[in-house]
C-alpha cells in the first residue's frame, strides 16, 4: 500500500495506491475519484464505527465506505469536505482523541467510539469527541493547517481548534472569564495541562457554522 | 488585453487590462473591482438546455456579465469559491466546464449551456456543464487545489469534484454501482470518463463541506 | 505590543503580544488561544470611555456584534491568537492622527493600543432591502489587525475605482464613495449578479479581498438542513 498527501495544507487530498489484499476504510463521501478497478463498499458496520447512536452523536456520517480492488496498484483518492490539511498518523496500540467532523480514513484495525463531556451545569453543551484506538494508519483532517504543540505544563485553547490530541493530556472544558453576555455562549475554552501533544488547526469550524447560518434557507411551516 | 493570473493556488484572481472597444465576458457576481472606462451588460448564455436550466437553476446563473472597456482600463475577477483559477485555450471542438465553475472568457469564444446524461430532475446542479469552444481563452475557478490528468483509459470521478474536460473524451454519468451505494454512500453521482483527453479536476467540493459543517450547525 | 503574523498556507493568523497594560480588543469569536495569564471580558462595548451599546446591533442576518477585552492578571505580558473565519490572509493596519481607517464588519480582528471603534451603517436601496453594510471606523493611535477571505490587496484610488462590495475589507477615512448600481441599469446589474459596488474618489488607499464571503455562503447555505 502507498499513500501520498498532495496540495498541503489549503486544499489537501489522500491519494492511496492498494494491492489485491489491501483495503482502506473511509469517512462516506470522501472519494474523489478512482481508477475503475477500485471496488467501493458502502456499509454502516463492520470496521471503525461501534454502532448507530454513537455515530450519530458524534457527527461522524452514519456510512462507511471500504475500497478494495482485484488489480493491483488500482488507486482511489479522498477528500476532506473542509479547507485545510490532512495528517496521517500511525497508529501501535495508543489512542488519539479527535474533534468530530476530522475522521478522514484509516488503514489497518483501527477502531472508533465516541466520548461526550458535558460542561458542568449545562445539559446540551459540551465536548463530542472520537476516541481511536487500534494499529494501523489514522487519517485526519483539518480545518485550516495544522500546528503540533508540544504540552508541557499548561497551555489553554479556544475549544473548536483543537482537532487532536493525544490522552496522556489531562483536558477541562471551561468557559473565558468573566463573560458579561450569556448570548455569546457558544464559545468553550479547553485548558490541556500535563505532557503531550495537541494539534492545533488554525480555523475554527464552530465560528465558520455560525458564519454559515443565515446563509441556511428556513424551515417551511407545516401545514395543518 | 493582457491577462494576468494572481494567488494561485489558493486564492486565484485574474487580472484583465482591455483597451478601448475591447470586450470580456464574465460570470455573474465574477467582477472584484474594476477601474476605467467599463460599460457592463447582462447576456443570456444560450444553449438548447437554456430552458430547463432555468428550471432548476433559477435565474441568475444562467446570465453573463459582457465587460466593454471605452479606454484603458481594469478588471479583476475571481471564481466565488476560494481555489486554483485556471486560464486555458479553447479549441473548435472545445471543452466542458462544470456550470457554476465558469468565471471568464475572451471574445471569440462561444459559450453554451448543457446538462448531463440523466434526466433533469435527479441530476441536479451538478450535471450541468458549460461548453466553451471556438478561438480565445476561457477562465474557470477550482473550488480548492486543481489536479490536472492527460487522461489514457478510465477515470471514475465523484461528480462535485469534476472541474473542466477536454471534448475529446468519452463520458458519462452514473452511479458507483448498486442502489445501496448511490443512496447512502455520499457519492451521488459519478461520472466515467474514458478516451484520451485532458481532465481537470478540483479538491473539494460544496456538498463535502455541506456534510462536514453539518454537525456544527445549531437550530 | 506586537502583531506576529503567522503564515500557514492558506491561512494566516496573528498571535499578538502585549504587555501589562496594553490595551487589547478583538471580535470575540476570532480567539484561538491566549497564555494562562490572560483575562478575557466580552462586551458589546465599542466606544471607549463609554458603556454598552444600547441594546445589541443586529447585523445582516442576526448575529451579534460582540468585542473581547484582554488583559494579563499578573502583571506580566500575555499572549493572544488571533485567526479570522475563513482561509485567507490578515494584515495590520496603522491607525494615527489624520489617518483612520474604516473596515468592515466582517474583516475587523482586532485593535490595540488607543484606539477608539465606532460602529457605522450604510443603508442600501434598490433591490435588496433591509440589506446594510456594517463599519467600523478606527481613530486614534494604534493598530487594527483585518482578515479576508482569500487574499489581501492594497490598491491605490487615483481618481476613481469600482468595488464590489463582498470584495471590500478596508478604506482610508479620506476617500469619498457612493454605493451605486454597477451596469447601465438596475434590472442589469441584478441580473449580472453585481447588484451593489462602491465607487470611491479621491486620494487614498483600499483593501481588497479577493474573494467574496457573501457568494460562498449563498452557494454552501441552500445544501445545509433549514434553520428554524
Amino acid at each position: 500500500m502507498k499513500y501520498k498527501i498532495d496540495c498541503q495544507p489549503g486544499y489537501s487530498y489522500l491519494e492511496v495506491e492498494l494491492d489485491v489484499s489491501e483495503s482502506i476504510s473511509s469517512e462516506s463521501g470522501a472519494m474523489a475519484w478512482m481508477d475503475p478497478e477500485i471496488e467501493m463498499e458502502t456499509s454502516t458496520r463492520g470496521g471503525v464505527f461501534q454502532g448507530l447512536k454513537r455515530a450519530l452523536l458524534s457527527g461522524e456520517s452514519f456510512f462507511q465506505n471500504t475500497y478494495t480492488t482485484q488489480s493491483s496498484g488500482a488507486r482511489v483518492s479522498l477528500a476532506p469536505g473542509p479547507a485545510g490539511a490532512i495528517v496521517a498518523r500511525e497508529m501501535n496500540g495508543e489512542e488519539l482523541f479527535l474533534q468530530k467532523g476530522a475522521y478522514l480514513a484509516s488503514i489497518g484495525d483501527i477502531q472508533i467510539d465516541t466520548k461526550f463531556d458535558g460542561l458542568r451545569g449545562f445539559f446540551n453543551e459540551g465536548l463530542f469527541i472520537l476516541r481511536c484506538s487500534g494499529t494501523g494508519t489514522l487519517f485526519f483532517n483539518a480545518y485550516g493547517d495544522i500546528q503540533e504543540v508540544e504540552v508541557d505544563g499548561e497551555y489553554l485553547v479556544d475549544n473548536g481548534y483543537a482537532v487532536a490530541w493525544e490522552p496522556s493530556l489531562d483536558y477541562r472544558l471551561t468557559r473565558a472569564r468573566k463573560i458579561r453576555s450569556f448570548l455569546f455562549g457558544d464559545q468553550l475554552l479547553l485548558r490541556f495541562s500535563g505532557r503531550g501533544k495537541v494539534w492545533v488547526q488554525s480555523r475554527c469550524p464552530h465560528a465558520f457554522a455560525s458564519w454559515v447560518h443565515p446563509y441556511r434557507r428556513k424551515k417551511q411551516k407545516s401545514n395543518n | 488585453m493582457q491577462i494576468d493570473l494572481e494567488g494561485n493556488p489558493d486564492f486565484g484572481e485574474a487580472r484583465v487590462q482591455m483597451d478601448s472597444g475591447e470586450r470580456f465576458r464574465a460570470a455573474s457576481g465574477a467582477m472584484n473591482w474594476m477601474e476605467g472606462d467599463i460599460e457592463l451588460k447582462a447576456r443570456l448564455l444560450g444553449g438548447v438546455a437554456t430552458s430547463l436550466a432555468r428550471r432548476v437553476l433559477g435565474g441568475t446563473s444562467l446570465f453573463i456579465t459582457e465587460y466593454t472597456s471605452g479606454g484603458d482600463s481594469r478588471l479583476a475577477l475571481s471564481h466565488a469559491m476560494a481555489g486554483t483559477l485556471v486560464r486555458t485555450p479553447v479549441t473548435r471542438e472545445g471543452l466542458l466546464i462544470a456550470g457554476g465553475a465558469f468565471t471568464g472568457c475572451t471574445d471569440g469564444v462561444q459559450l453554451k449551456t448543457r446538462f448531463g446524461g440523466f434526466k433533469a430532475f435527479f441530476s441536479g446542479k451538478g450535471a450541468f456543464f458549460i461548453e466553451a469552444a471556438g478561438v480565445g481563452e476561457v477562465i474557470f475557478g477550482a473550488y480548492g487545489a486543481l489536479v490536472e490528468k492527460e487522461l489514457d483509459g478510465e477515470l471514475v470521478v465523484d461528480n462535485g469534484h469534476v472541474l473542466a474536460w477536454e471534448h475529446t473524451l468519452d463520458w458519462k454519468l452514473g452511479t458507483t454501482g448498486g442502489f445501496k451505494n448511490t443512496f447512502f454512500s455520499g457519492e451521488g453521482l459519478v461520472m466515467r470518463f474514458s478516451g484520451r483527453g485532458k481532465i481537470w479536476l478540483q479538491t473539494r467540493h460544496l456538498a463535502g463541506t455541506a456534510g462536514w459543517i453539518s454537525p456544527f450547525l445549531r437550530g | 505590543m506586537r502583531f506576529e503574523i503567522l503564515e500557514q498556507g492558506a491561512f494566516q493568523s496573528a498571535l499578538v503580544h502585549f504587555d501589562h497594560g496594553e490595551r487589547l480588543i478583538s471580535e470575540s469569536g476570532a480567539m484561538v488561544r491566549a497564555s494562562g495569564n490572560v483575562d478575557i471580558d466580552v462586551t458589546t462595548r465599542a466606544k471607549k470611555g463609554g458603556g454598552m451599546l444600547s441594546g445589541v446591533k443586529r447585523l445582516l442576518g442576526g448575529d451579534s456584534f460582540f468585542l473581547s477585552t484582554y488583559s494579563t492578571t499578573d502583571g506580566g505580558s500575555g499572549e493572544v491568537g488571533i485567526a479570522p473565519i475563513l482561509p485567507g490572509e490578515v494584515m495590520t493596519l496603522e491607525v494615527a492622527g489624520a489617518s483612520h481607517w474604516k473596515t468592515t464588519g466582517g474583516s475587523f480582528l482586532a485593535a490595540g493600543g488607543d484606539i477608539e471603534l465606532d460602529m457605522q451603517f450604510q443603508g442600501l436601496g434598490g433591490f435588496i432591502s433591509g440589506e446594510s453594510l456594517f463599519f467600523l471606523e478606527a481613530s486614534g493611535s494604534g493598530t487594527i489587525l483585518v482578515g479576508a477571505f482569500g487574499a489581501l490587496r492594497e490598491l491605490e484610488v487615483n481618481g476613481e475605482l469600482t468595488i464590489d462590495t463582498g470584495h471590500l475589507v478596508a478604506y482610508e477615512g479620506s476617500l469619498d464613495y457612493s454605493v451605486t448600481k454597477a451596469g447601465g441599469s438596475w434590472m442589469q446589474s441584478f441580473l449580472a449578479g453585481e447588484g451593489f459596488v462602491m465607487k470611491f474618489s479621491g486620494q487614498g488607499r483600499v483593501i481588497v479581498q479577493t474573494h467574496d464571503a457573501s457568494g460562498f455562503g449563498r452557494r454552501l447555505g441552500p445544501l445545509l438542513p433549514p434553520r428554524e
